[in-house]
């Protein structure tokens, strides 16, 4: 449901890097499980907000979901969480941080001359 | 020739910018919250369904907090509705329409805090748009999360919407006068909730029987107190 958003944030990043004498052929997107960011979602709403500019026809969204990561504030070790399970898997303890998850990062763009 | 896919007439070109997409919003909740804590106002970030009964609970916990120390930000797409409510208790507030946004963000509540007389204020209570998913993942610089649950939505809230309820600091079940009219059950909602947020205390109310929460007001006084 917040796809939209993202996008528009996405693209308010871009914009002021890409003129028009440039295309977009690729851009790779890290997102933590917790952002809960559906892929095809995001990509309609990608292709909705960018319809009829030349610089991003045909642009590949490239996107990886990284996992929620935990770490145990007791036996200090560091785990996956599953399902939110937010309980650390080795000693049982409730007290834990969230270290990752929460990732909404642009890592790259490839862009072409045209 | 290009390198990357060989072709003749393209230059190709990869641009590493390892950005956060949404920093906006986590710098503008890092200013806001640096502004409560100057001013000495603790802010709630009151979230949950829409008619789950947000702003029903409002009303319940005005009189024990002092409806001088408080000021309010409603939220929601169109109207006025909430807000007048809120003034008609006596209390400062501000009303945001978000236009179709489905939650608030950091720089709608900076704009809306321009607008209050915070004078003497002791609590901010942000009514965010009701909704389970979007406002889960935008910070507007609150030091306490309540999410409000009803028994009318039933026991298995908290396995659908896992994000929104990992992410509060205290639980309101409303509405618990339905409860025997209902099939809500109260153990399998807890249970899921202890899986999901194992620390978050939990607190029932109805409106039938506003000394209910009184519990909640002073269990908000003293968070205050520890941030302070």
């Amino acid at each position: 449901m917040h796809e939209t958003g993202i996008a528009k944030r996405l693209l308010s990043v871009i914009h002021p890097m890409v003129d028009e004498k440039k295309r977009i052929t690729r851009i790779k997107l890290r997102f933590g499980e917790l952002k809960m960011v559906q892929k095809e979602l995001l990509e309609t709403a990608f292709s909705i907000l960018t319809r009829g500019d030349k610089r991003f026809r045909d642009t590949i969204l490239e996107i990886e979901i990284r996992p929620v990561r935990g770490k145990c504030n007791i036996c200090r070790k560091e785990f996956d969480i599953k399902n939110f399970e937010m309980r650390c898997p080795f000693c049982g303890e409730t007290s834990i941080d969230i270290t990752g998850g929460y990732e909404s990062e642009i890592v790259e763009m490839e862009v072409e001359d045209v | 020739m290009c390198d990357e896919c060989g072709c003749e007439e393209h230059k190709h070109e990869v641009i590493t910018l390892e950005e956060n997409i949404l920093k906006d919003n986590d710098v503008r909740a890092a200013e806001n919250r640096a502004f409560f804590r100057e001013k000495e106002i603790f802010a709630v970030n009151i979230t949950g369904s829409p008619g789950s009964g947000k702003t029903t609970f409002l009303e319940m916990l005005i009189p024990h907090l002092g409806k001088d120390n408080i000021a309010i930000i409603e939220g929601d797409l169109e109207g006025d509705v909430d807000s007048c409510r809120m003034e008609s208790l006596g209390v400062r507030t501000v009303q945001i329409n978000t236009k179709g946004a489905c939650h608030l963000n950091a720089h709608l509540v900076s704009h809306a805090i321009e607008k209050l007389d915070l004078n003497g204020i002791k609590y901010l209570f942000v009514e965010n748009v009701g909704n389970l998913i979007c406002p889960t993942f935008f910070d507007l610089g609150e030091e306490m999360r309540i999410i409000i649950s009803s028994v009318p939505e039933g026991d298995d809230k908290p396995v659908k919407y896992p994000p929104m309820f990992a992410s509060g600091n205290m639980l309101i079940l409303t509405k618990i006068d339905l409860l025997p009219h209902i099939s809500f059950n109260r153990e399998k909602f807890r249970d899921e909730l202890s899986r999901i947020n194992p620390n978050m205390p939990v607190f029932e109310v109805t409106s039938r029987k506003p000394e209910m929460v009184i519990p909640v007001a002073e269990a908000i006084k003293k968070q205050s107190k520890e941030k302070r």
